[in-house]
């Protein structure tokens, strides 16, 4: 099931929110969480076989593998068994298909990707070896495993959540009208990115670069910065309706996304970028190699592995590694060139701004990369990026641009402009002063507005799963 | 959020809204066909332990469920307007809107080969399911809804309506087979190009004016050496069927003459590829040239500007032409009733989904010879999966099927579609006898032939399901027309499907 689907938002989610009250009504009764947390398990583990029915059984062999190992004591064997699982089940196309075409010509290996194996494999792994570094104590039951590692919200797209982060969420949590407030407001939030932004964006990439290479510089200029829009929405509107929906069933899950086009260097972009993945690779790849704190060797091959990793954890094509590499280097030259400065930024404010800037092309140029997986296709659309020049009469792009314009108006905002800080002085300045029913009648009639405009655009939609649940 | 009062206040309301669409969609009749997309919408899906298993039941339970939400086509209607404030959309009488155009190219010449299926060899269908392109995607599902409103010639008959509800549908011109393009030079010099070099795919469609003057236009794609192919399948008639005059007419579409010139450079040339089929022709066979003389009409309305299809009036000016050739009585226009569908608006809509063609919507006007009495058997098709699964027993019907204003079913109105083979006795006694092999456009054309052969019959290139050989002689056939528009004449499967007719 995907979020961003009419039966899993209007008939899974009411589903769930009755058998949750109902369920919440029980354990009020005889103290504890246990019905609870028994419903969300049975609605997470119906949520991921409803179109991965078989691969469930390798998801539930997971939790019993990394509950039993940690159990025991052997969380390297666990963190083994789940690298080797990613690598056969995602990897093994790429790796391994080529060796059985040379041994079988003729035969070609396929290996189905289960849905959500990068993000629960990612989990376990931190739950893993956060027991074996001791940051947290093995979990006797099994059921609370299972929810952690299950729990749908965050199942097959994340946020990337620690055990630790909601371990005691787990053994006791409330829900308060503030927060089942947020967790809607969120929710709507996340959806209308994904349907009313991220869709419509993809529909002009699709055209200018999907479907055939552009013709000229400023077709792939507007269909890279589209992609590099719509892949912002998508991602972020999955993670803003999982954080949603985990806040309305009482858990807090860490943030994903902090306005990644809005930062000040590449360093920081990934501070702001997927937040939970960089963590992961910081946390359990990048300081275990040695960090920044090694010699520079050291540090350059701690940067180029840890990135390189980074890039080839999004897909099982080697443009993936190439966008890491990409991303690896331009931080070693951050890193050369402003050692001193926490967000590798120069020094003097003209410099600062001019490099604000260079990052956001940096960055937009790199989604060229990790938009074409195929090397051929990808060379030509950076040939006519630098040099496919500028046509008089280029219909195609100017079509593409009064049609879409306040789309694209409108997602450069969100991508580029602090809208949250200006939200935040319109809410101090002016909402403030307005009587808390007409507060709470405006942004309700703003929200239900989002959700109809999303549900309309939802039917009859080609169904666009969301990007990341691929990887 | 730090006031409980507001929050719940936002809880509420949000939820109520969120209740009621859940309501709407759990307790609405469901939609079980589209007039706009003109298709059956999703049914709900068998659930077997195998598909339960192998991950299909639920995916397919959501899409049903989704396709069928309740009221789909107003809701549609609804999203439509929505999509379009995404941008500028009206800029007066220069207002051009690209819906998937794209550039055109010149692709390596192993790209523009000759992809037709060897003689006689039945040709591979596709496992996938068509996508919804603007080509392809409504027409391609086509059928449901227009077979219900343009079926009383079956149910006047008692018949199953299973084939009307597919004969009722308007296909798009088919996208080529081959993936070929062309360079993105202006027509004339298509001349100087190789043959390969200006072979071309289907690419998407314009929208371009304002008020009454919108028009959407399919920009045209299709392919030389398919379409050369398309020549010689035509010209090996003459010899299979020997006494009877063989004529070939090829039909351009409405972006041979309303096509802006800022955005020529998008379309390929169909008088290149029609002019290509004319020569490639066998001497046996007589080509129609009505590229000219619809040319000559064209502040006239001979083209649909809400549909693909032409309009009537341009089949007027085609069969003229034939008529001339074919030496038959072709009376004018005072002739015929006029009829007008009020506020028709085709199948560009939902191809382009532009809501400015669904706003300025035309008359489907139609003409009916004043002192004939048609007498028309339909041989109807049950089809299943958009093939022929049946022929049922012939039954008599009107030839022109009434249609009420705002059906944006009207082009239907000649024999209620396609899947069908179509007889009309006119009451002409001059000996002569027409089959019409045709597409969707060739539908429009009968209606000014009665006046010219006693019989006229109509058999579609994609139904038939006979040996032509025998069809021709069982009913003392003189005439064998062709008439296809420019984008199916140079379309593999038609070519393969007049080469099977000789063989089937």
């Amino acid at each position: 099931m995907i979020f961003a689907d009419l039966l899993f938002l209007y008939v899974f989610l009411p589903l769930l929110l009755i058998a949750c009250l109902a369920a919440r009504y029980i354990d009020s009764r005889r103290q504890g969480m246990g019905v609870q947390n028994a419903v969300l398990i049975f609605f997470s583990l119906l949520f991921y076989a409803w179109g991965e029915p078989v691969f469930i059984l390798l998801l539930l062999l997971s939790v019993v593998v990394t509950w039993a190992l940690a159990k025991k004591g052997a969380c390297r064997v666990g963190i083994v068994y789940h690298l080797v699982m990613l690598v056969v089940f995602k990897y093994g196309n790429l790796l391994f298909g080529p060796l059985l075409t040379m041994a079988a010509p003729g035969s070609a290996l396929s290996i189905h990707l289960p849905i959500g194996i990068s993000f629960y494999t990612f989990q376990s792994i931190s739950y893993l070896a956060d027991v074996r570094s001791c940051r947290c104590e093995a979990q006797p039951k099994l059921s609370r495993l299972l929810l952690y590692i299950t729990m749908f919200p965050q199942l097959i797209a994340g946020p990337i959540v620690r055990y630790q982060e909601i371990e005691k969420m787990m053994e006791e949590r409330t829900v308060t009208d503030s927060d089942i407030a947020e967790g809607i407001s969120r929710i709507i939030r996340g959806l209308a990115k994904k349907v009313i932004l991220a869709d419509q964006l993809s529909e002009i990439v699709t055209h200018l670069i999907g479907e055939q290479l552009p013709g000229t510089t400023p077709q792939a200029v507007l269909g890279l910065v589209c992609f590099s829009m719509q892949i912002y929405f998508d991602f972020s509107g999955y993670s803003d309706m999982a954080i949603g929906m985990g806040r309305c069933l009482g858990f807090t899950f860490p943030e994903n996304f902090n306005a990644p086009y809005q930062c000040c260097s590449v360093t920081d972009f990934w501070r702001r970028w997927h937040m939970t993945l960089g963590r992961f690779f910081r946390d359990y790849v990048y300081i275990p190699l040695g960090g920044g704190r090694a010699g520079r060797p050291a540090v350059i091959r701690n940067i180029l592995i840890t990135w390189m990793l980074t890039g080839f954890w999004h897909g099982a094509s080697w443009n993936f590694l190439l966008w890491g590499l990409y991303f690896g280097i331009l931080l070693l030259l951050e890193r050369a060139l402003w050692k001193d400065s926490h967000d590798r930024v120069p020094a003097h404010r003209a410099g600062r701004v001019l490099w604000r800037i260079l990052t956001a092309v940096l960055v937009i140029l790199g989604w060229g990369i990790f938009y074409f997986d195929d090397f051929g296709r990808m060379a030509g659309f950076f040939v006519v990026l630098f040099t496919g020049g500028i046509v008089a009469s280029d219909l195609l792009f100017v079509s593409q641009l009064t049609q879409n314009a306040f789309l694209l108006i409108i997602g450069l905002v969100l991508c580029f402009v602090p809208t949250e800080r200006i939200c935040a002085l319109i809410r101090d300045k002016i909402a403030a002063r307005l009587p808390f029913w007409c507060r709470g009648i405006l942004r309700g009639a703003a929200a239900s507005a989002l959700l109809i405009i999303a549900t309309l655009l939802l039917v009859g939609a080609t169904n666009h799963p969301f990007l990341y649940t691929r990887f | 959020m730090k006031d409980s009062r507001e929050n719940l206040i936002y809880i509420a309301i949000t939820g109520l809204a969120f209740m009621a669409i859940v309501f709407i969609l759990l307790l609405g009749k469901r939609s079980t066909q589209s007039e706009l997309e003109r298709r059956e919408l999703a049914e709900f899906p068998e659930i077997t332990a195998p598909s339960l298993i192998r991950g299909e039941a639920g995916p397919a339970v959501s899409e049903w469920y989704a396709d069928t939400v309740p009221k789909r086509d107003r809701v549609l209607n609804m999203a439509m307007d929505v999509r379009n404030v995404r941008g500028i959309r009206d800029t007066g009488e220069e207002t051009i809107r690209f819906h998937n155009v794209k550039e055109l190219r010149t692709e390596p010449e192993e790209t523009a080969q000759v992809t037709a299926a060897p003689a006689g060899e039945p040709e591979k269908q596709p496992e996938k399911e068509p996508e919804k392109t603007p080509e392809n995607g409504p027409a391609a599902n086509a059928g449901a809804s227009a077979g219900a409103e343009n079926a009383p010639a079956a149910a006047a008959a008692g018949q199953n309506d299973t084939a009307d509800a597919e004969t009722a549908q308007t296909e798009a011109p088919a996208e080529p087979e081959t993936t070929e393009t062309a360079s993105a030079v202006p027509e004339e010099a298509y001349d100087a190009l190789p043959e390969e070099a200006f072979t071309v795919g289907s690419n998407g469609i314009i929208v371009s004016g304002s008020g009454s003057n919108t028009r959407a236009i399919m920009m045209y794609g299709g392919s030389a050496s398919v379409a050369k192919h398309y020549a010689e399948v035509v010209s090996m008639y003459p010899e299979a069927l020997p006494g009877v005059r063989v004529y070939c007419m090829v039909i351009p579409t409405a972006v041979s003459y309303y096509c802006p010139v800022q955005a020529l450079s998008y379309t390929g040339s169909q008088l290149d590829q029609i002019r290509n089929i004319m020569e490639s022709l066998s001497p046996a066979v007589t080509g129609i040239n009505v590229y000219s003389v619809l040319g000559e009409h064209t502040e006239e309305p001979i083209y649909l500007r809400t549909d693909h299809h032409w309009a009537p009036l341009g089949a007027y000016y085609a069969a003229g032409e034939f008529a001339k050739a074919a030496g038959v009585p072709f009376p004018d226009l005072s002739s015929y009733e006029e009829r007008v569908v009020h506020n028709y608006c085709g199948t560009m809509y939902m191809y382009s989904q532009d809501t400015a063609v669904r706003d300025n919507p035309e008359d489907f006007v139609y003409y009916v010879p004043r002192d004939l009495t048609l007498e028309t058997t339909y041989i109807n098709y049950t089809l299943s999966d958009g093939r022929v699964a049946a022929e049922n027993p012939p039954f008599s019907g009107p030839f022109f099927q009434p249609m009420n204003d705002g059906n944006s079913n009207a082009y239907c109105v000649f024999m209620g579609g396609d899947a069908k083979i179509t007889r009309v006795q006119t009451g002409v006694q001059n000996g002569r006898r027409l089959v019409i092999l045709k597409d969707s456009f060739g539908n429009a054309l009968p209606e000014f032939l009665f006046y010219g052969f006693e019989e006229v019959h109509v058999l579609d290139a994609r139904y038939f399901t006979r040996n032509i050989v025998q069809y021709v002689q069982e009913n003392g056939i003189t005439d064998v027309l062709f008439a296809n528009n420019v984008f199916h004449a140079g379309t593999k499967s038609t070519a393969a499907a007049y080469e099977r007719f000789l063989k089937q």
